[in-house]
């Protein structure tokens, strides 16, 4: 215990610790990187807070095993190593002492940053769910294991060069592993177990995804395994201990491939439960969105009223792939999902007009396109919200085309105003059945190929 | 003569230009061509593996030598940067790996005047990072003034710092 705290006050351990801590905040802090966007910013929801740390493993898990081979390299610079030899104390007693000392100062840094994601989350009231568990609690087995295997490595091939190649070499690895990850490859490079075996999780994309059990115990497993061989690799003075070392690592790796699973991400059933108020229902994890969110849409909904085969309630649909027009188009349900465009850059201002847009339907054509289609319809969706609520303004979806699309936009409204109301109410509706079906083309349906 | 193969081997020149070399080899045989990250990643590995000679094993004794530091700093980390140049140009045009073995090998250089040569392979570690989500000169065209013009500023800055200041760090 003494030793341990010696170690604690006099070794690198919390400098390591502090170092990593600092490199993540400042990665994290200093850019405008994907972790701030969206509803999957790190500091919006549990669990993408914890997703998020997990990412950021592919850049501080090889920092940590770097940290762990200058730690372990101790002995070697100091030219200790005859020395502490020739003492009865076994080797393991000291060796432990370093490295439960390290192990602990690693952890803690990993638990803060998770800590700084988790309080804002707090803040902004996001959905509490335990999915954020298992994911923190890898994540943590990982910078221990991360942190021995780099001692255990720098101790059996003591030289200064082992750092700088033991951090290269996992940067080249965790990085192949990690982009080999993506779960919209047609055509994966390595199968996904393989993948797994990187302590990183690819970058959050839906927050009601949630990483599948067996994918968490397979990690845990290996980690494991890592992390007893390397506590091993470190304390060993022959080199019969050393090939014993490797058995954990092996063994891990051989119990964990079958258990992992051929999809990391499973649906969070909880967080995407459907919750109503009236004819409006949102997921429980915007639950609190819905106070705000239920009296536009009965707005939109009473709007929508007008036209024949009008929608009977709003729902929200969940990361439909492809991400824009991959939504289910049924006449009875306006479908909301808040990963598009359309609700990503709304303010609450524009939620009418999105959910009236198309008369209810989707976008047939995705909102990142560039082409002429796309154009046409953004003019023609932005029309109809306008005949619905009376206001000409711009979608806040359509990003690269809205410029293009307001000229076009205004035309068709001025057209569709000057014919008398029954003729109006057929052509929005016909415009909704082109939006239903995505066959044929919403503006010239509603200005009767004029434009 | 005599001085400085001993000076080199006490630094671990020979072992250093085999992992560099070794480095270069892995990234040369794996790697796709088409993304700069590659050859900028051969850059890295071959300068952090080079700069951990750019400090001895005792930096107080080395004080103590009758020797023109400045110098023989000076030209520690033109030598790396050379030996660097020369072999990455397996994986890339020589502007973009002269360029990025430039600013890389200040980084290097100010971190072993800062951190000591054992871990001075944290700072161009550290960039390279930072440049998987930043603009940076290190993945920029080949033909960029700009991204030339910081280069040269980080190899200048980097070897200035390290010409004249030394590490107090023991760890």
């Amino acid at each position: 215990m003494k030793a341990l705290r010696l170690e604690l006050r006099r070794s690198i351990a919390a400098w390591a610790a502090l170092f990593v801590l600092a490199a993540a905040v400042t990665l994290v802090y200093s850019l405008s990187a994907p972790w701030w966007k969206g509803p999957e910013a790190w500091n919006a929801q549990w669990h993408s807070a914890a997703q998020w740390v997990r990412f950021l493993l592919v850049f501080l898990w090889p920092l940590v095993v770097g940290a762990g081979a200058i730690a372990g390299l101790r002995d070697h610079r100091a030219g200790t190593g005859e020395l502490f030899g020739s003492t009865p104390r076994p080797a393991w007693h000291r060796g432990f002492a370093a490295a439960g000392a390290l192990g602990i100062c690693l952890a803690l840094a990993y638990l803060v940053l998770f800590g700084i994601g988790a309080v804002q989350v707090v803040v902004h009231g996001g959905y509490f769910h335990l999915a954020w568990l298992p994911i923190t609690a890898v994540g943590t087995l990982a910078v221990v294991a991360g942190g021995w295997f780099g001692m255990g490595v720098a101790r059996a091939l003591p030289s200064a060069l082992t750092p700088p190649l033991l951090v290269g070499g996992s940067l080249v690895v965790l990085v192949f592993l990690t982009i080999s990850q993506d779960p919209f490859e047609d055509s994966p490079v390595l199968p996904n177990r393989i993948t797994l075996l990187s302590p990183a999780l690819v970058a959050t994309r839906n927050v009601y995804d949630t990483v599948a059990a067996a994918a968490s115990t397979g990690q845990a497993i290996w980690l494991a395994g890592l992390a007893l061989t390397g506590l091993g690799l470190y304390v060993a003075t022959s080199a019969r201990t050393r090939v014993l070392a490797l058995v954990p690592v092996v063994a891990g790796a051989a119990m964990a491939l079958p258990v992992l699973p051929a999809r990391t991400f499973v649906p969070n059933e909880a967080a995407s439960a459907l919750v109503c108020r009236g004819q409006v229902c949102l997921s429980r994890m915007r639950e609190s969105t819905l106070d705000s969110f239920a009296p536009v849409a009965e707005e939109a909904l009473r709007l929508l009223a007008k036209l024949p085969d009008a929608p009977k309630s709003v729902h929200e649909v969940f990361d439909p792939q492809p991400r824009d027009t991959g939504i289910a188009r049924t006449a009875d349900v306006v479908p909301v999902s808040f990963n598009t465009d359309a609700f990503k850059l709304a303010r609450s201002g524009d939620w009418l007009s999105v959910l009236v847009a198309g008369g209810g339907t989707p976008s047939c054509l995705g909102e990142m396109a560039l082409d002429e289609d796309t154009v046409r319809e953004a003019a023609a969706r932005t029309a109809v919200a306008a005949w619905f609520t009376g206001e000409l303004k711009p979608l806040p979806n359509f990003r690269y085309v809205r410029d293009g699309a307001a000229g076009p936009a205004t035309r068709t409204w001025e057209i569709l105003r000057t014919l008398p109301p029954d003729q109006q109410l057929a052509r929005v509706s016909a415009a909704r059945a082109v939006g239903l079906s995505c066959q044929g083309d919403q503006l010239t349906v509603l200005t009767g190929g004029a434009l | 003569m005599r001085a400085l193969l001993l000076y080199a081997r006490s630094r671990q020149v020979p072992v250093s230009v085999v992992a560099a070399a070794f480095s270069c080899l892995v990234v040369y045989a794996v790697a796709p061509q088409a993304d700069p990250r590659w050859p900028a990643l051969a850059i890295t590995s071959a300068i952090s593996a080079l700069a951990v000679g750019l400090t001895g094993q005792d930096a107080d004794l080395d004080a103590t030598a009758a020797w023109p530091w400045p110098l023989y700093r000076l030209a520690h980390v033109a030598v790396i940067t050379a030996i660097a140049t020369t072999l990455v140009t397996c994986t890339a045009p020589l502007p973009f790996v002269l360029r990025g073995c430039v600013g890389m090998a200040g980084l290097a250089a100010l971190g072993a005047a800062l951190l000591g040569g054992h871990l001075a392979w944290a700072l161009p570690f550290a960039w390279f990072t930072v440049t998987f989500f930043a603009e940076s000169w290190l993945l920029a065209p080949p033909e960029s003034v700009v991204a030339a013009w910081v280069a040269a500023t980080f190899g200048g800055v980097g070897t200035i710092v390290y010409m004249f200041f030394r590490s107090s760090l023991k760890i």
